[in-house]
């Protein structure tokens, strides 16, 4: 890492932890958001594109919907009906564009598609009482949904591995190593050790970078 | 005499008390052995292994100093071990031991930190990954290869014909001495009978946890019988002997970082512990149900504690201080 | 006698749902709410579950009937589901905001503004909507579905009160920094997870 870049990292460190959705502040492995659909239903890649396809299409424009119609005086109180009657009205389009897409293996999913209306990956937004300026909408958003999507794809890949020995349906190993893995309390259990991981990585990042930044030109 | 006495206050202070523990899971051991030949010894060897290996692993990461005298992994993987079919892959054993030690200890802080029993953890997490590697035992006197156990032949366990509402054909004396199809190290009655002892006079475990648990696991089977042809003495005989009750009343229940620390706590917790042992044998899917039933009162061990510590103890409300 | 066994299917259903079909540990549904209950402990817990019950109990009768009317093509039902649910619980939401409404004037009890405030987390959280997803995709009766809805009110304040004093434990304790908060909690719940998995013994449908 050249020095400048080092020297950036560490004097906007405080900021980027409040800001990187994507590494530092993921809104699933750090924040614990949209922990739902991730510990039960994501146990394979093929779940993971549908559930991720989902988010993807639902949470910017139920941020940037649900940011018109509360850019008006809506009381705290409402703006979680808000919110989720916005996330309830996108969701069908949503729904037939899924359908047309995996067909009948929605079912794999069970009610974790529907259940995205109400996930506070997709709402929580409405918690804070001032109403959000669309360009914010739409930037965090886009990338909330990448940091969704990252830690949604991994959590998938790595539990699909362990417990059916196969990734997106290829058998890569001739019994699975920790069948566990497809359960809810597996579940749980994967994604507490990955998010430790992932908070270890992040530190170890910030000491690469206070290291990267002391060196003398 | 300043040597020893340098070597003795190194050693960590649960050491002792583990120590007797172990001697304690010994005979069960040698049951094992007796049962069904070198394989048990093999498989406790590579528990072992494991156990030491994932604590050393873990002192590395944390970059904390290795004490070689904290064992409370070894006796969590004897017991453990002990509670498995004598017919498990090494797979299945060093997978179980690694998750009793890995998740169930270190994960919370390592020594006396845990909330839940590690051994209990352990077997809970094999049994749900392997169903079928658990629920059939080999018959006892089988001399079951060192290796490869697969061509052994294996019969189902007790709990199931129970559950059907049917009376095990087991004699008083196969249960007393553990020589049914059972758990290898879990069976023979008496050994534990006599480890409990040992190990109540060593003041290692107390008396209350175990006395509540049986008594609460004797009320729920005589008030609510699931085997209609046996009378009340064979009913008690089947549900407290068989399905590793008596082992886990001694060593599950009696872990002495999960176990409440108040004895009005202890009481209470060996009833809940019983309570839930019994639901999980009338309606759950697993043999030994008592460890998910430990896993389950762990969780309130601490809210018993601190509900029977209060100023005035156990029915005093809490006191408005205006 | 209708009577009798109706009143035994509401409890036996009710016992269901907060043990062997326990909302939290068994399909994590409000999960990512339970944890920031927890962690920030900005919520009591027993106000938090008298709302939950309330909105819960006021949106099963509505999501039966809801239900009934959607006798609709599959896809069409399948894609309306969701908000045909959160207007159920909207109703309820606003039926119980009027309620402690009434109180609030009646009383002038100051805690009720707290109840207040914390409406909209009690109502639109997975719990209520995966909740009245299962009763009414399961074809559960009116009697099983007000059962279940009670028991998984009940059964999330349970799973509240279990991780609180895990939280309690954990926290004097010398857990690995990695682990300090969200991941340390994630597992103690997995632990209880696969503890409550010991009563079926098999994975339930979603």
């Amino acid at each position: 890492m050249n020095l400048e870049r080092a020297r950036y990292y560490q004097e906007n460190m405080d900021r980027l932890m409040q800001t990187d959705r994507l590494f530092l502040k993921n809104p699933v492995l750090v924040t614990g958001l949209g922990l739902a659909p991730i510990v039960v239903a994501a146990t394979t890649l093929n779940n993971a594109l549908i559930l991720g396809l989902g988010v993807a299409l639902l949470l910017t424009p139920t941020r940037l919907l649900a940011a018109v119609c509360c850019s008006r005086k809506v009381p705290v109180q409402l703006r979680g009906l808000v919110y989720t009657l916005c996330a309830a009205v996108l969701y069908i389009p949503i729904f037939f564009l899924l359908y047309q897409v995996f067909g009948v293996s929605l079912s794999a999913v069970g009610l974790y598609l529907p259940v995205l209306v109400v996930e506070p990956i997709i709402i929580k937004r409405y918690e804070r009482p001032q109403p959000e300026p669309l360009g914010f909408a739409l930037r965090k958003g886009i990338t909330t949904t990448a940091g969704f999507l990252l830690a949604l794809f991994v959590v998938a890949a790595l539990r699909e591995w362990l417990g059916l020995g196969t990734l997106l349906g290829y058998q890569l190993l001739a019994q699975a190593p920790m069948p566990l893995a497809n359960y809810t309390s597996g579940g749980f259990i994967c994604v507490g050790l990955l998010a430790a991981l992932w908070r270890w990585m992040g530190n170890l990042f910030k000491k690469y970078v206070n290291l990267e930044a002391k060196q003398e030109v | 005499m300043k040597e020893t006495n340098k070597k003795q206050t190194l050693r960590h202070k649960d050491y002792a008390a583990n120590t007797e523990v172990l001697f304690a899971l010994f005979p069960l051991l040698f049951m094992a052995v007796y049962l069904y030949g070198p394989r048990p010894l093999g498989l406790v060897l590579a528990a072992l292994i494991t156990a030491r290996l994932c604590d050393w692993a873990t002192c590395k990461l944390r970059r904390l100093p290795y004490d070689r005298t904290e064992n409370s992994s070894v006796v969590s993987a004897v017991i453990l071990t002990l509670m498995l079919p004598a017919s498990v892959p090494y797979g299945l054993v060093v997978f179980a031991v690694a998750v009793a030690v890995l998740i169930g200890k270190q994960v919370f802080g390592g020594c006396d930190q845990y909330p839940f029993d590690p051994a209990a953890l352990g077997y809970a997490a094999a049994a749900v990954s392997w169903p079928q590697k658990l629920a059939y035992y080999p018959e006892p006197f089988a001399q079951l290869p060192l290796f490869d156990a697969s061509s052994v032949s294996l019969s189902q366990a007790a709990a199931t014909a129970m559950k059907q509402g049917g009376v095990p054909n087991i004699s008083l004396l196969d249960l007393i001495l553990g020589s049914y199809a059972g758990p290898m190290g879990a069976t023979c009655c008496l050994v534990i009978c006599a480890s409990a002892i040992f190990l109540l006079v060593r003041r290692r475990i107390s008396f209350e946890l175990p006395v509540a648990f049986l008594a609460a696991c004797a009320v729920a089977s005589l008030f609510f019988p699931r085997l209609t042809t046996a009378g009340p003495l064979e009913l008690l005989r089947y549900e407290l002997l068989s399905g590793g009750v008596l082992f886990g009343s001694v060593f599950l229940l009696c872990n002495p970082t999960t176990a409440p620390k108040n004895r009005t706590a202890r009481v209470l917790y060996g009833l809940l512990c019983g309570f839930l042992t019994m639901m999980y044998r009338f309606y759950g899917s697993y043999e030994l149900g008592v460890c998910f039933a430990v896993l389950l009162a762990n969780a309130f061990s601490g809210w018993l504690d601190r509900i029977c510590t209060r100023p005035g103890g156990l029915l005093k409300r809490k006191v408005n201080e205006s | 006698m209708t009577i009798l066994n109706d009143i035994l299917t509401f409890f036996l259903y009710a016992v269901i749902a907060i043990a062997a079909q326990n909302a939290v540990f068994t399909r994590a549904l409000g999960v990512s709410r339970l944890t920031r209950l927890v962690e920030t402990g900005e919520l009591a817990i027993s106000k938090f579950t008298v709302l939950l019950a309330a909105v819960q109990l006021l949106s099963a009768p509505l999501a039966f009937y809801a239900n009934r009317l959607l006798d609709i093509n599959v896809q069409l039902r399948a894609a309306l589901r969701p908000l045909v649910m959160v207007l159920c619980s909207g109703v309820a939401f606003f039926v119980v905001l009027l309620a402690l409404g009434i109180l609030s004037a009646k009383t002038q009890m100051k805690s009720l503004r707290e109840y207040a405030r914390a409406l909209p987390l009690a109502t639109f959280n997975c719990c209520v909507i995966g909740t009245l997803l299962l009763t009414t995709t399961g074809g559960y009766t009116l009697v099983q579905s007000m059962g279940f809805e009670l028991g998984s009110a009940v059964g999330y304040a349970a799973a509240l009160v279990l991780v609180s004093e895990g939280q309690r434990k954990i926290q004097n304790r010398n857990v690995p920094a990695s682990f300090r908060g969200l991941p340390v909690t994630l597992v103690y719940i997995g632990v209880l997870a696969l503890a409550i998995y010991g009563l079926t013994g098999h994975t339930l449908a979603i």
